[in-house]
């Protein structure tokens, strides 16, 4: 088990066509020993090519990787001490599970063919396959086949996991099921693990840290608490969350938030903090979540009128779309709440839940208040992103 | 409307639906023979009457002008064959060109499929012109190479007597003209083996290879562990193909050669056609298209059960 120190690390690929394709830039990121990290971010975000640079895949065009205190740039994949669950499973059609697992080991490890089927049956209790060993992949389930290819990994018994996309191939209820295998697992092992998916559900639910990517830079690195609670820009704040945030314009005058449809008036400690780095007038963005919008039936200060046109039940929840002027609004309210369609409505919202982004920038106000308080004062948890 | 009639008009309604799918079914059944009926047709008049007839044949002295006056003799056009040194040297002659073709053929079009198979650059231009002699006919190529091969006034010989002093009499010597055959027919046919190899290797998935160079497989076990054995079908197709098809050599010792010198490119099927169109002996001939056929059917069953074993 071992560390992994990504310094600012880029990858540029030379298209015939395209000309230069800036994939990863100036990366920076350290994943402590045994840490579940989940790189998220849109398609073309740079997050597969990030972690296929740590399994040696691709080559680094510039920047450090460490795995442990081993700089790793120049090493062959195989030397890296990682193991890597690919997307499609990659295992290979014409051999056996018990074949797909040990022909990595056969081939990098001295181990006797003994040892190498203990390992292999070892591997296959932990994941649940002993009774698949003998079939080839074509006859297993998908379910299967992503088992055998996280029973290969382990067998390699590496510093590191990676994870890509392991699990975006299955149906919905086996995802949520191999979601707490995979971190069961890694718990067990203690392995470092590095775990790329575009799913947020699954970055929220399984990792220690999570870091947010998009075009090819880091955008925030935080608990998943953090990240959902404390998006340092409006670009982390609508990836994730589901519905995503609400936006709205607003400019500060005096202690008003005014929005085209609404206004809506901060407390004094609020508005002192704010006025520290916005100033008055400066284009804002209000954001707030869906989930922490009530519906109240007392119209006073802070309320918003709204119009209801859709609500759409979702079991446990509703979620309803309203219109505020030519503003819309996404409210999440639990399933027992039921107001009519095309019926006004009132919404209230909490000082403490609101975001507050400039507009030039996107960067969250609060978030630079926090990160000039904190100084330089830690290096793997401090928020990092391009600069403004 | 009684529930008793709603409910026989609904069994009616049930019947009529299932009688109406048989009707589909059948619809379809025909259908998909008239599809099939000219190629049956086909199948049936020049393949499968001829197979019929050729047998037929073998077991006569034939009369090509009179063949009810034909004379059934069993067996003996086949056991005079197996007493025939024309036959035997041609069947050796035969066996020696699939050597001097097959392999080299097999081996040489999956070197190039695989090299092409990497980005290489004017990939496309490559590809066409490997495989553009396999356009041409027989003739052609033939003609091509007679000129290519000429002791006097070849290009190869002008060069090989340029560098070294030497003239090699490519096609009038018992020691180069099958290998000049061979090597005629390996520029000719290579490019339909590359073309099939070359889409073989193109279907087999890129991540295959990256979890290979995880698993730590070199280049060379790559190929062994991933390459090959994802290609076998091409490769098994190629080679049965190419057996069944360098076993029927005629076109190049016809043109090039005339079976010489001294009958050391005479090839089975050249035989054939001497033994029935020069000779007459049309029975003796269709035995020989018989032992021919027995031939290619055991070649092909041996290399079905050695490359394709545990197929799955």
């Amino acid at each position: 088990m071992a560390s992994v120190s990504i310094e600012d690390v880029t990858k540029i690929y030379e298209d015939s066509d395209e000309g230069r394709i800036l994939a990863v830039d100036g990366v920076s990121l350290n994943i402590e020993d045994g840490e579940f990290v989940t790189i998220v971010g849109p398609s073309g975000s740079g997050k597969s090519t990030l972690l296929r640079m740590v399994a040696g895949l691709e080559d680094i065009t510039d920047g450090t990787m460490r795995i442990g205190d081993r700089v790793i740039n120049d090493v062959q994949p195989q030397d890296r001490g990682v193991a890597m669950v690919f997307q499609n499973y990659a295992l290979y059609p014409h051999m056996t599970a018990r074949k797909n697992m040990s022909y990595g080991l056969k081939l990098t490890s001295d181990l006797s063919d003994d040892e190498v089927a203990e390992r292999v049956q070892e591997a296959a209790e932990m994941m649940g396959i002993e009774d698949q060993l003998d079939k080839k992949p074509g006859s297993l389930s998908g379910g299967q086949q992503q088992r055998v290819a996280t029973g290969r990994a382990i067998v390699r018994d590496p510093e590191v996991f990676l994870f890509d996309e392991p699990l975006s191939n299955l149906d919905a209820k086996l995802r949520v099921h191999m979601r707490t295998e995979l971190q069961r697992i890694q718990e067990e092992l203690g392995t470092t693990s590095i775990y790329v998916t575009h799913d947020q559900e699954e970055a929220m639910t399984m990792s220690d840290r999570i870091v947010v990517l998009d075009a090819g830079q880091i955008q925030q690195v935080g608990t998943p608490d953090e990240i959902y609670n404390e998006p340092v820009n409006l670009f982390v704040a609508d990836f994730v969350g589901s519905p995503s945030m609400n936006t709205f314009d607003v400019k500060l005058d005096g202690n008003t938030l005014v929005g085209d449809a609404f206004e809506y008036t901060l407390s004094n400690e609020y508005v002192e903090r704010v006025k520290e780095y916005a100033s008055e007038g400066e284009p804002l963005v209000l954001g707030i979540r869906p989930e922490n919008i009530v519906l109240t039936d007392d119209p006073s200060e802070n309320t918003i009128q709204a119009h209801l046109d859709v609500r759409e039940p979702v079991g446990s929840d509703n979620y309803l779309y309203l219109t505020m002027g030519d503003d819309e609004c996404r409210v999440r309210v639990p399933g027992d709440v039921k107001p009519e369609e095309g019926t006004d409505v009132t919404i209230r919202f909490d000082e403490s839940n609101l975001h507050l982004f400039r507009e030039k920038t996107g960067r969250n106000v609060l978030a630079d208040i926090e990160q000039a308080s904190q100084a330089s004062a830690s290096g793997a948890n401090s928020v990092a992103t391009a600069e403004d | 409307m009684s529930i008793r009639d709603q409910l026989s008009g609904l069994t009616e309604t049930e019947e009529g639906r299932r009688r109406q799918s048989i009707g589909a079914l059948d619809r379809e059944t025909i259908a998909g023979y008239v599809w099939a009926l000219p190629y049956l047709a086909a199948f049936v008049v020049f393949l499968l009457w001829p197979l019929f007839k050729g047998l037929w044949m073998s077991a006569h002295d034939w009369n090509p002008l009179l063949p009810s006056e034909s004379e059934w003799i069993g067996i003996q056009n086949y056991v005079e064959l197996m007493s025939d040194p024309f036959f035997w040297n041609a069947l050796w002659n035969t066996i020696y060109f699939v050597i001097l073709t097959v392999p080299a053929m097999v081996v040489l079009s999956l070197a190039l499929a695989l090299g092409v198979n990497r980005n290489v650059k004017g990939k496309t231009a490559l590809r066409t012109i490997y495989f553009s002699p396999y356009v041409l006919t027989i003739a052609v190529v033939a003609i091509v190479w007679l000129e290519f091969l000429s002791t006097d006034f070849g290009p190869i010989n002008y060069y090989l007597d340029l560098l070294f002093g030497i003239r090699i009499e490519w096609l009038t010597s018992e020691l180069f003209a099958m290998p000049s055959l061979a090597i005629t027919t390996v520029w000719w046919l290579l490019g339909f083996n590359f073309i099939i190899l070359l889409a073989a290797r193109q279907n087999v998935p890129g991540r295959l290879y990256e979890a290979a160079r995880l698993d730590g497989a070199s280049s060379w076990r790559q190929f062994r562990d991933i390459t090959l054995p994802q290609m076998r079908n091409a490769l098994l197709f190629v080679v049965i193909i190419q057996f069944i098809y360098q076993f029927q050599v005629f076109g190049q010792p016809y043109v090039m050669t005339g079976g010489g010198p001294s009958e050391s490119t005479r090839t089975i099927v050249y035989y054939l056609y001497q033994s029935a169109f020069n000779q007459q002996s049309y029975g003796y001939a269709a035995a020989i298209g018989y032992i021919l056929f027995a031939i290619l059917v055991g070649i092909s069953l041996v290399n079905y059960y050695v490359i394709g074993g545990n197929n799955e």
